[in-house]
């Protein structure tokens, strides 16, 4: 891992055509701006995963043989709030 | 015969032990970047059982135990609707909104009661070219547990 030390107001490039910024640094937390193109997805690591976790989850689900009854009782109830 | 689609067998674990279902072509798709935690991953069938409805399965065609139970978000939530960020519309070559149709994955656990929907990271799918992927959302209106059942939901509502 490159590692680099910015004061507030200092950027990194990465490639060409994405930027991070450090906007402000209190201590505990850091304040990051990132320009990057709009096909670029930018996501908290945390929240990436947060996705992969639910991932394996989710295939290790008991047998779905449950999901008959479920699937009459989904039917039946009203229909959700959004 | 003319219009009659291919049917293809595919293996699934769905109900613990492994059996063959017959999907159409039609059900099947390329997720070229898999899904996260599953990269490897990158061929699946939709398997839709009216039995089962409003449930299906994205059953991963190289590993009958790689298997995700999905659902419409509609169902989960009326009126669910989500921007789609660029590079996921680019990566699935959507031209537009209504090419793609979007399903959730669903997470059952021991109180399979509390089985929930995950609307923050939807399985997007680009129905016309079968490419599909999973979107993950930057946004706070949607849950990555979204509860499926209604509490009191069994007449008492």
């Amino acid at each position: 891992m490159l590692v680099l030390s910015r004061r507030p107001g200092e950027s990194i490039l990465i490639g060409r055509d994405i930027e991070i910024v450090v906007l402000s640094a209190d201590g505990v937390q850091v304040r990051i701006g990132v320009r990057a193109p709009r096909e670029v997805p930018v996501l908290r690591r945390e929240l990436v995963q947060q996705v992969e976790a639910e991932n394996r989850l989710a295939t290790a689900t008991p047998a779905s043989a449950v999901l008959g009854a479920l699937s009459a009782r989904l039917n039946a109830q009203k229909p959700p709030q959004p | 015969m003319v219009g009659m689609a291919m049917r293809v067998a595919v293996l699934t674990a769905r109900f613990g032990a492994v059996e063959t279902v017959e999907v159409p072509e039609t059900a099947l798709f390329t997720f070229p970047d898999g899904l996260p935690g599953f990269e490897g991953y990158t061929a699946f069938a939709l398997i839709e059982d009216d039995a089962y409805h409003p449930f299906g399965w994205l059953q991963a065609q190289s590993d009958p135990n790689v298997k995700f139970i999905v659902v419409d978000p509609q169902v989960a939530s009326a009126g669910y609707a989500v921007d789609l960020p660029d590079g996921d519309v680019a990566a699935l070559a959507l031209g537009s909104p209504d090419e793609a149709r979007l399903l959730a994955i669903v997470t059952v656990p021991e109180t399979v009661e509390a089985m929930t929907a995950n609307l923050k990271a939807p399985v997007v799918l680009n129905r016309a070219r079968r490419i599909g992927r999973q979107v993950i959302l930057n946004e706070e209106r949607y849950a990555l547990r979204h509860p499926l059942l209604q509490p009191g939901a069994d007449g008492a509502g």
